[in-house]
């Protein structure tokens, strides 16, 4: 019962009756009053009747629905697949009757052993076909087209048998160059025992195909790859699994941004010349990122590199991001200039104060300036850093040293097995977040927020060890993450994390954030449709694998960001198990097979009865004999 | 006397059977053989000749006689008398004509038997199997490498008239080395590999106008070197170059590069195989120092030396240390080895006999083996780590547990007290009792020499006294020096044989040295100088920073200080009673002093601290006084590190899809030239940059050089990521909730 008439018909229509009758009372001259019983009871016939038939449609009749998706594993000569197929479901006597729908990508379809079987083009079809509240269905799940037509209704669905290859991939964010990027996810081998699945071997190639990391599979197939990439830009990474014979199992393209960040600008001020400071410097000097660096010789004697700042007012610090300074140079500064940088922090630059030396009285009233409460502590100068240990270097090698492998050898000393040395402090600061922390879980750091900007203090003393022992670039990495986090703001919001979610030819992606066009690999740009419920987002179908630039809308500033888009038969597991994911999230929120009854039972017949009464009413008043007018 | 027809035609049919009979029997054989060896085909005749020559004879010997006697044999109808008829006996009497007529009469009667051999059917069956097994042995047999004929033409279709050059056929002759030993090996590929060194020889067919006769045809290598082809009488076109390392090159044909029939225009990779050194595994000793306990009959040796085409000779360095300290005599030799295996893999047993060489307690015995190959034009040697036999002194019994390192020091200048000991004896002798003939020294001039010897007694305390961390009290002034060394050079003026004779006779030096006071006594001892007295010393100062504080001094252990201590006392008392000119009271003192040195040089070791950083000396003038007048100021050299990279532009530009363009070719060559990559493979990235950039549109191309890029890019610094900016409403947030703070500090 379609009802595709325009809405405003049936009012028209109500309100010519309306008309008619109430001329034909009018007409019979029964006196005005009952003329105007009866127009009042016309009225309400109308008016009951536009309720009822405006009203949405009666509830359909409490039937089931099977429906076949992709996966279903129904054989096609085997009559009995289906009934045995619905023994599992606890619900199975509920679907008795029901028809069996089998959605296009269903592919070839069973036999029907007697119950009607029909393959529709959606969902929503095939609920037109047979108004089901019920619905079991059996393969893989719903894709996202059809996602909107199961709105409540009772839904039963078992997630077919594991699934074979990378089930989860979670890429990492745009990252800046050099920095380590994580790749995590889970690769599900079903037909490898679990305890067989330290043999497997997974790597991860660069572009060049060279092995840049490589992790033995845990038993629960969860892995983390990571990487540091040289060079900004779009690049394809493969994750690639091999079993012990090193025969390769499948690979995956891991599509990885990498970005350059600009460069922060730095000063660095030093009461004294210190190993430390040599590979600080080297290191900002070498980023790009030193702006100015002072190192006092001994009264009236600095070393000054870089541009000259003043520093006596707090606008004398407007265009350094972050000061690390060290205690001795905090001591020395006169009253006005420590002020001045700390109305520089509350306008948004970060400091950095490096405890070099010990705690005395004045030392101590200087941090507190700062915000930081600090006291000699009774704890061990040695420390390590709490840093992730490596997999494969703290597993034995059980199966010998692999010397032709260019990854085995040579990086199991990591930063969390190198001795440093720490200030025997303990600092307060309230509110405050460690910098750093050492593995026995004190903090080597601290900073607080004042204002816009952040306050930091550093009393690890040798950090330059780490660049001596382990090179430069684990070095650059621990200052990059202290001075990121101190520094003036001055990026744009991240990503939002759905930027990272697979997406594949042939299926609709939605993006959000005032986007205008995206430009597919070849270069032919297509406009992104508006999404109806979400004035922000938009969405297209890609119809290429690769990657995706969206193009902001005309009138705003923000720049390109890119999406990766994989073939359409590429990565089937991932493509099942985000369906089967999604499909288990509806089931869990879906009503109960009860619910609809109750929700469908609404009071219809009072509107009935309202309206045979006001009809028997106008039939009274018919049939009642001309009162004779007095 | 004809002989009747019948009788003929049957000895004639046996006369040919006869003949044909062995060229039946070798008639297989030579056919199996012209099949599988057809090069052979005159023997074949040959043999078939010597066949026909045999049957020939078996047939010549069918004559007559035997007809006659295989006819009575078989016809006894002739009764005997075939002889007769065949002319063999005239029929002389009546009876033998009456005999001959009759049998003329009954011969047509006759039915004559067949005379031919039976043909040697079972014979011919076996020759021929025998054939046919040698033919299939013959054409089976595996060839010793069938020779390849380098020079061979190429052999293509007669030319198609074209317009353009093109590609009609191609050979790449490959001539490794001749120490490799490898083949000559062949190829119609233009990409090759081939052991470095080797010869390759390119040869062209090329279609075009006129046979392509006027083109200019050149190979272009990656370095733009190029190779023009030379065209001989056939039409071909040829070139020869070695091939020292890994190459591209295309072929240019006026110019343009040509494809192959398959389309493939280049650049191709030439791979040069570079020969290895040999690779020396030693299994035996297992340890690079092996300490002897006591005295051992044999040190086993035992090597393993493998090379990828094969090994030249090997040789055992034998080198023998021998004594301690300063002593040390070093003994080289070598000794040849021969080895067991093949070329490419040999082990190598010894066994060294150190008592031989002369190993005694305390030496060391150091091999190493050198292996060469057998490449030219030099061959490459291989010298395995070294492996020391070491048969510790008694005494080896050192402090362990010391951050120093332990040197035995052995000065020779030691000898330089006895030397005074010496000229003040004779000081004395020239004074109190002169030689015959000699007049005495006069007061003067003995209270002067004495003064002299005080002066160099005081130079020996001092040289000493360093030792101990006692401040330099300055050098001798060079007033001092000057005397002595005129002394010295006067003293000098001896003739040898009076040098000699002082040296043994010491005592009698005064009367032979007249009035001079000789310093060249002793063990050659006083030779010094400037230079070379207590040069050692110096050698300390420069290394070991002796100057110490006195009371912390290392250089000695406890007892050795003590001992030159009262060395250095001894010394104090001789020096006073020389500049007092009493050289007699001065010589107990000075025994003394020869005593104590002689027992810290028996037992001294010096503990050299290990040093590291040298910082520049110090001003003592200028130390502690506060003073910073003349202080320049300090200019930070900080500078970048890395120069520009041009890599991840490239890669950048790579990644945009733009292919190189000429310039930026250049750019890369120049680039790969000057900073040659450790990582990544230079030659493919130039190649695959050529191909990409000739081809713009080819992805694969754009892949390939990509992949050639990604490993020379290198990982720069670390650059801190930018945390995000406060939008519009955290801004005012943040800004009201600090007025609220502010306002609420304020109210109380």
């Amino acid at each position: 019962m379609s009802l595709s008439l325009p809405p405003w018909l049936l009012p028209l229509l109500l309100l010519l009756a309306l008309l008619v009758g109430g001329w034909r009372a009018w007409r019979a001259r029964r006196g005005a009053r009952w003329l105007g019983f009866v127009l009042l009871l016309q009225l309400g016939v109308s008016l009951v009747l536009w309720q009822l038939l405006r009203a949405p449609a009666p509830a359909p009749a409490a039937t089931a629905l099977i429906v076949l998706t992709a996966n279903h594993g129904l054989p096609t000569d085997d009559p009995q697949a289906l009934t045995r197929a619905l023994a599992e479901y606890p619900s199975a006597a509920a679907y008795a009757e029901a028809s069996v729908s089998a959605l296009p990508e269903a592919g070839s379809l069973p036999l029907g052993e007697g119950r009607t079987l029909q393959a529709v083009p959606d969902l929503a079809t095939a609920l037109r076909l047979w108004p089901a509240r019920r619905l079991l269905i059996i393969g893989d799940g719903l894709q996202p087209r059809d996602l909107p037509a199961i709105r409540s209704l009772a839904l039963d669905w078992q997630p077919p048998g594991q699934l074979e290859g990378v089930t989860d991939l979670q890429l990492p964010p745009p990252t800046p160059v050099a920095q380590d990027w994580v790749l995590r996810g889970q690769l599900s081998l079903p037909q490898v025992a679990a305890n067989d699945h330290s043999l497997w071997q997974l790597r991860l190639l660069d572009p060049a195909g060279t092995s840049v990391d490589q992790v033995p599979l845990s038993a629960d197939g969860r892995f983390e790859l990571r990487a540091r990439t040289p060079v900004a830009g779009r690049h394809d990474y493969r994750l690639q699994w091999r079993d012990a014979a090193q025969a390769v199992g499948g690979e995956l393209v891991v599509p990885v941004q990498i970005v350059q960040p600009s460069p922060l600008r730095l000063a660095i001020q030093a009461g004294a010349p210190s190993p430390e400071l040599k590979f600080l410097r080297r290191w900002a000097m070498d980023a790009g990122l030193l702006q100015q660096s002072q190192i006092a010789m001994r009264p009236n004697l600095r070393l000054r590199g870089g541009e000259a700042i003043n520093g006596a007012a707090a606008e004398d610090w407007q265009q350094t991001d972050l000061l690390i300074i060290d205690d001795r140079t905090w001591r020395d500064w006169p009253e006005s200039r420590r002020a001045a940088a700390r109305s520089a922090v509350a306008a948004g630059m970060g400091l950095l104060l490096r405890q070099t030396g010990t705690l005395d009285r004045i030392a101590g009233e200087r941090l507190a300036e700062l915000g930081f409460q600090a006291e000699t502590a009774e704890i061990s100068r040695q420390l390590r850093l709490a840093s992730p240990a490596r997999q494969d270097c703290d597993a034995p090698s059980s199966e010998g040293k692999d010397a032709a492998d260019p990854v085995a050898s040579g990086r199991c000393l990591g930063l969390g097995q190198l001795d440093l040395q720490r200030r025997p402090l303990r600092v307060q600061a309230d509110p405050s977040v460690p910098l750093l922390q050492a593995s026995d879980g004190e903090p080597l750091g601290l900073w607080h927020p004042l204002g816009q900007g952040r306050v930091g203090m550093l009393w690890l003393s040798d950090s330059h060890r780490i660049a001596l022992m382990l090179g430069p670039a684990e070095h650059a990495t621990l200052w990059a993450g202290l001075a990121g986090t101190l520094a003036r703001a001055q990026g744009t919001v991240q990503n939002d994390p759905r930027s990272l979610e697979p997406a594949w030819v042939g299926q609709r992606l939605t993006v959000c954030g005032g986007w205008g066009q995206v430009r597919d690999p070849t270069g032919d740009t297509t406009d992104l449709l508006a999404s109806t419920d979400r004035p922000d987002c938009a969405g297209w179908w890609p119809r290429r694998a690769g990657w995706h630039a969206l193009l902001p809308e005309l009138d705003s500033t923000q720049a390109e960001r890119w999406r990766y888009v994989r073939a359409a038969e590429d990565a089937p597991s991932l493509w099942r198990a985000s369906i089967q994911r999604q499909m288990a999230a509806q089931v869990a929120t879906a009503p109960t097979a009860t619910d609809p009854e109750t929700a469908y039972s609404d009071s219809r017949w009072r509107w009935w009865l309202s309206l045979w009464l006001l009809l028997g009413g106008l039939w009274l008043l018919e049939r009642a004999p001309p009162r004779r007018s007095d | 006397m004809s002989i009747p027809a019948a009788m003929v035609r049957r000895w004639r049919q046996a006369r040919w059977r006869a003949l044909l009979t062995p060229v039946l029997l070798v008639l297989a054989p030579l056919l199996a053989l012209t099949w599988a060896w057809p090069q052979g085909w005159p023997m074949a005749v040959l043999v078939g000749l010597a066949a026909l020559a045999g049957g020939g004879w078996c047939a010549r010997r069918l004559d007559r006689h035997w007809l006659a006697l295989q006819m009575d044999a078989r016809v006894p109808e002739l009764e005997d008398s075939s002889g007769l008829l065949l002319g063999l006996e005239a029929p002389r009497s009546g009876l033998a004509q009456a005999q001959m007529a009759r049998l003329r009469a009954r011969l047509p009667t006759l039915t004559l038997p067949d005379l031919r051999a039976a043909w040697p059917w079972r014979a011919t069956l076996a020759s021929g199997l025998l054939a046919a097994a040698l033919a299939l042995l013959l054409t089976h047999w595996p060839s010793a490498e069938a020779p390849v004929d380098v020079q061979a033409p190429l052999v293509v279709d007669p030319p198609a008239a074209v317009s353009e050059p093109a590609w009609r056929a191609f050979a790449l002759s490959i001539e490794p080395p001749a120490y490799t030993g490898l083949p000559l090996a062949r190829s119609d590929e233009p990409v090759a590999t081939a052991p470095a060194g080797s010869t390759l020889r390119w040869q062209w067919q090329l279609d075009g106008p006129d046979q392509c006769q006027q083109c200019d045809v050149r190979l272009r290598f990656h370095d733009d070197s190029e190779l023009p082809l030379q065209r001989d009488i056939e039409g071909q076109w040829s070139a020869e170059r070695a091939l020292p390392e890994d190459t591209y090159y295309r072929l240019l044909v006026d110019g343009q590069p040509l494809a192959s029939p398959d389309g493939d225009s280049g650049p191709w990779r030439l791979h040069a195989v570079v020969d290895q050194p040999p690779q020396i595994r030693v299994i035996e000793p297992t340890r690079t120092l092996t300490v002897l306990e006591q005295a051992q009959g044999q040190w086993p040796l035992q090597f393993e030396v493998s090379d990828d085409y094969g090994l030249g000779e090997a040789e055992l360095q034998i080198t023998l240390a021998q004594g301690s300290g300063e002593q040390i005599t070093v003994a080289e030799r070598r000794q040849r080895l021969r080895g067991e295996g093949d070329q490419r893999l040999r082990s190598y047993r010894h066994r060294l006999n150190p008592a031989a060489l002369g190993f005694a307690q305390g030496d060391d015995l150091i091999i190493r083996l050198q292996v060469a190959d057998r490449a030219q034009p030099r061959p490459q040697r291989s010298v395995s780590a070294s492996y020391i036999l070491r048969w510790p002194a008694r005494q080896a019994a050192e402090a362990s547990g010391v951050e120093v390192s332990v040197q035995k020091a052995m000065p020779a200048y030691f000898r330089s007290q006895r030397q005074i000991i010496i000229d003040t004896e004779a000081l004395i002798a020239a004074r109190f009792s002169p030689p015959a003939g000699q007049t005495p020294l006069s007061a003067d001039e003995f209270a002067e020499r004495a003064d002299l010897l005080g002066v160099d007694q005081r130079i020996l305390r001092l040289r000493y006294g360093q030792f101990l961390g006692e401040e330099a009290e300055g050098a001798p002034s060079s007033e001092l020096q000057g005397r002595v060394a005129a002394l010295r050079e006067d003293g000098d003026d001896h003739d040898d044989h009076d040098d000699h004779e002082a040296h043994d006779q010491p005592e009698d030096r005064s009367a032979a040295a007249d009035q001079h006071a000789g310093h060249d006594h002793g063990e050659g001892g006083a030779d010094e100088g400037d230079g070379g007295f207590g040069s050692a010393i110096s050698v300390l100062e420069e290394y070991g920073h002796t100057h110490d504080d006195a009371e912390a001094t290392t250089l000695f252990d406890p007892a050795t200080r003590a001992l030159l201590r009262s060395a250095l006392n001894a010394m104090w008392q001789s020096e006073l009673a020389l500049r007092q000119a009493q050289p007699r009271d001065s010589l107990p003192h000075q025994y003394r002093a020869l005593d104590y040195i002689k027992q810290v040089q028996q037992a001294s070791r010096i503990y050299l601290a290990r040093v590291g950083l040298e910082l520049p000396p110090i001003d003592p003038s200028r130390r502690l006084s506060g003073e910073a007048k003349g202080l320049a100021r300090a200019t930070d050299r900080l500078q970048v590190a890395q120069a520009d990279d041009p890599v991840p532009a490239w890669w950048a530009a790579s990644a945009e899809g733009s292919a190189p363009t000429a310039e930026q070719l250049a750019q890369l060559r120049a680039w790969l030239d000057q900073a040659a990559p450790a990582t990544g493979d230079p030659l493919s990235l130039l190649a695959a940059a050529e191909r990409w950039s000739a081809d713009p549109e080819c992805r694969p191309c754009q892949r390939d050089y990509q992949q050639a890029l990604w490993p020379l890019l290198r990982l720069p610094p670390t650059r801190p990521s930018l945390r995000a900016r406060l939008d519009a409403v955290g801004a005012s947030y943040l800004q009201r909730l600090e007025r609220l703070d502010a306002s609420a500090t304020e109210v109380p």
